[in-house]
């Protein structure tokens, strides 16, 4: 059955929450971490509420907030989200103190904010929303777990419409261990630079992106043509296998897609893999030195292609190869990490 | 009693991250829980904790909560009578 | 694709047994794990009992075919999902694509304590082995790959209600085509953090738990993992699996009432219970057995006990809970509970709910106090509630 991306909403490094400034370009200096540009969370949380909510919470209450509202839905009929490192705040307010401590003295909130499950529990709490509701924490496959779900889910009831996201916060002694591990630069790098001069290790980021899926196709971003995972492929030739057999199945080729939304981040170990496999002559699309690493970034790949295939103008900082200038029609959004997991989402235009 | 209750009320919002009220804003005999400031069960053991924390004292019983923790002034109250 | 859900497979860890027939045994003896910690290091040793599994991580691994420097969750996981895999006895050679979809709230916790300290007095200290294995996924994922399993690999946190959904996503992408057989459930090793989180929420018992009793004064955490190998029916057939018995209905709901306590009524509760009956076609009446979340909280029990009775009216099933033998696993406590819905159905047990002596007075229902054999359990309902008013309900079903 066809599904379609009824309602956006994402919070970046860039202005990608309001459409009236809409990917206009942020001065860029040299960083290791992207400062996400967050907004007002009182238009969305009362303040009673807001006290004990770290940023990730925030932003996905924010961001479900705003893609019901495009949507224009009340109550979704099922929440699902994705959250690699859940409430990562929160989680190291109560672990210092409990060892600070020596086990002695504390206190509840940091501890009962701290639980993966958080983000999509307080949405359902702040909007009184009964549903199915699921939270799923597979490193870089955790939004697409969740993106699984949804179609899951619809194909039992295609009249339902569902809220699902990925979202993910930075906190500083994360993005120490993270770089201790070579997973961030340590060295500040400029976005524009970034993917030009690989090295090892991306820039930080975080954010929060969410969308309304449903059966129903009026006033739709994107349709979700279909979606494929598949995991440790023992070769360059079998993800181009991969790729190759699923696009087959919807009557196209790597080389007539009309754009490829990619992962590239500047680390060279993660961007190789995309290199590797696509072939010149197709408009290759990035995101991440923009927004920055982290597991869940896809979720906002995946809203940019809906945008776009709703008509929306891509400002050249985030087009890698431009090889046509038509109105894409369909765009491929392939997502791996660390080459372990690996998505294809086709979105078409509708 | 009056100092008492106005070092509560900046603890109080300190302790339960109170951001946007001031300690004026609290009145001594304003309900803290449900009506009033709408404090909930959470922050119920936030000043359990608080009162250990900053006072020495341990609620005898955890049913006491309700009773100790209605207003400021009961608040202050208990730990007058309980302190020294 | 109308196919059942079939169950060919049981693995099982938790302070009462290292694999599903030591847990057995302790059901019917009556033997629960609950007592003083003896692996877990911390101050409140003596002040709180826990169910933890006797063996120490060396010994995990040894057993298991993990590694010793695996978070201890990891081992717990790998162990109880390899005893599934053997006891399903997949054959060999046949192509089939398998799911590993596993589930736990804590991660890598109980390294990231060692690391912590270290890490945040000075940045480059603190065994990189410690952290690396923080994240819930990353658990997850060293057990697949000993495993051998690479089709499809997830991880759901919804705190205590976890591994009962791995069990849904698992039936969800069988029946939809787009895996033949998954292995499902999940783990969680006891940890300081957790430990002393839920002390402050002052829900703890310091004495041996009493759940759906009227003195009860909260409950006991306990460790484990418990997974269940789901495999599509006509694969069952072909292979000439033994099915002990099918997922026949679930859901999922949500309370929406309060970040950690259950709504008075059990609204999110029973609409999961009610939804999971609807979905396998049985009415109340046909349940035999409710395996409950019975946490021994004052407000779990109450508000699940009322829940019930909304449900079942004055016909209320035998029911108990065994959290008063395994602690609360918390992620776990879904996938070790299947595992107890099936041996219930298997054996035609049902389990003894320890430690009741006064019925709670709102109820009008006791729970099971003595171990009944010999009972024709046909379908068993099992209830997980956790945080984040994530609720679910799984009905399984006789073969």
């Amino acid at each position: 059955m066809a599904v379609y991306i009824k309602g956006i909403a994402s919070i970046t490094a860039q202005h990608t929450f309001n459409q009236d400034n809409w990917l206009q370009p942020v001065p860029e200096t040299a960083l290791t971490c992207m400062p996400t540009i967050e907004p007002d969370y009182k238009a969305f949380i009362a303040p009673m509420q807001i006290r004990r909510m770290s940023k990730v919470v925030k932003m996905g209450v924010a961001a479900a907030s705003k893609a019901l509202e495009d949507a224009h839905i009340a109550l979704p009929d099922a929440i699902t989200i994705g959250t690699a490192y859940g409430c990562l705040n929160d989680t190291e307010v109560f672990l210092s103190r409990m060892l600070d401590q020596q086990e002695e003295m504390l206190t509840p909130t940091a501890f009962i904010q701290s639980t993966h499950n958080t983000i999509a529990g307080q949405i359902a709490l702040l909007m009184g929303c009964n549903a199915h509701n699921l939270t799923y924490v597979q490193r870089g496959f955790s939004f697409e777990t969740a993106l699984l779900e949804s179609l899951l889910l619809l194909a039992e009831n295609p009249d339902h419409y569902i809220l699902c996201g990925g979202i993910d916060e930075m906190t500083p002694t994360v993005q120490a261990i993270l770089q201790r591990v070579g997973a961030y630069r340590t060295e500040p790098a400029l976005p524009s630079q970034l993917l030009q001069q690989p090295l090892q290790g991306a820039i930080a980021g975080d954010g929060a992106s969410c969308m309304i899926l449903a059966g129903d196709a009026r006033g739709a971003y994107a349709e979700i043509a279909g979606l494929h995972t598949f995991n440790k492929p023992a070769s360059a030739d079998v993800t181009l296998a991969q790729i190759h057999t699923f696009l087959e199945q919807h009557g196209l080729t790597l080389e007539d897609v009309d754009g490829i939304v990619i992962g590239v981040n500047g680390d060279e170990r993660n961007d190789s893999v995309y290199h590797d496999v696509l072939p010149e002559g197709v408009t290759i699309i990035g995101y991440k030195h923009l927004t920055g690493e982290y597991p869940t970034a896809s979720a906002f790949g995946t809203v940019l292609a809906a945008q776009l295939l709703k008509g929306a103008v891509l400002p050249a900082e985030w087009c890698l190869h431009k090889a046509h200038d038509r109105q894409p029609q369909n765009l491929l959004v392939w997502h791996h990490y660390k080459n372990y997991y690996h998505t294809l989402t086709l979105l078409k235009a509708c | 009693m009056n100092e008492l209750m106005q070092q509560l009320k900046q603890q109080i919002i300190d302790q339960l991250n109170l951001q946007d009220i001031k300690p004026d804003a609290i009145g001594d005999d304003t309900t803290l829980f449900g009506e009033g400031l709408g404090l909930d069960s959470i922050d119920a053991l936030e000043l359990i904790v608080l009162l250990q924390q900053q006072y020495g004292l341990k609620l005898a019983n955890s049913e006491d909560g309700p009773k100790v923790f209605k207003t400021v002034r009961t608040i202050a109250e208990y730990i007058q009578a309980h302190k020294g | 694709m109308n196919s059942r859900i079939c169950i060919c497979g049981l693995g099982a860890v938790t302070a009462i047994g290292r694999n599903v027939s030591e847990n057995l045994a302790s059901l019917r003896s009556g033997k629960a794990g609950v007592g003083t910690a003896r692996i877990l290091e911390t101050v409140h040793r003596n002040d709180w009992p826990v169910a933890e599994v006797s063996y120490s991580n060396e010994e995990l691994a040894a057993m298991s075919g993990g590694q010793a420097h695996w978070p201890r969750t990891a081992l717990l996981s790998m162990l109880a999902a390899r005893e599934a895999l053997d006891h399903a006895a997949l054959p060999a050679g046949e192509k089939m694509r398998t799911g590993f979809i596993s589930a736990n709230s804590v991660g890598g916790m109980e390294r990231t304590e060692y690391f912590y300290p270290a890490f945040k007095a000075d940045q480059t200290q603190g065994a990189t082995k410690d952290i690396v294995n923080h994240e819930c996924g990353a658990v997850t994922e060293i057990v697949a790959d000993a495993l051998q399993i690479h089709d499809f690999i997830t991880t759901v946190s919804t705190a205590c209600s976890s591994s009962a959904n791995s069990l849904m996503l698992g039936a969800r992408m069988i029946k939809q085509g787009r895996l033949d057989v998954v292995v499902a459930g999940g783990a969680d090793a006891l940890s300081r953090f957790t430990l002393n989180g839920f002390s402050t929420l002052q829900i703890l018992d310091k004495n041996h738990c009493t759940p759906f009793d009227a003195n009860r004064k909260g409950l006991n955490l306990g460790e484990g993992a418990g997974y269940v190998v789901l495999v599509r029916e006509e694969l069952a057939v072909q292979w000439g699996l033994k099915v002990y018995g099918y997922l026949s209905g679930y859901a999922n709901a949500n309370d929406a009432y309060h970040q950690t306590a259950s709504s008075p009524e059990g609204k999110g509760n029973l609409l999961a219970m009610t939804t999971a009956l609807q979905m396998s076609g049985l009415q109340p009446g046909d349940i035999q057995y409710i395996n409950a979340h019975g946490t021994g909280t004052a407000n779990n029990d109450l508000s699940e006990g009322t829940a019930v009775m909304q449900l079942f009216g004055d016909q209320v099933p035998m029911l108990s809970s065994t959290k008063a033998f395994t602690g609360h696993t918390l992620g776990a406590c879904g996938g070790v509970e299947a595992v107890y819905a099936m041996l219930a159905i298997e054996h035609g047990v049902v389990y003894p709910n320890l430690n009741f002596t006064e019925r709670i007075p709102e109820l009008s229902f006791d729970p099971v106090t003595e171990l009944k054999e010999g009972q024709d359990i046909r379908h068993v309902l099992s209830n997980s509630f956790g945080f984040g008013g994530n609720c679910s309900a799984l009905v399984f079903s006789k073969s």
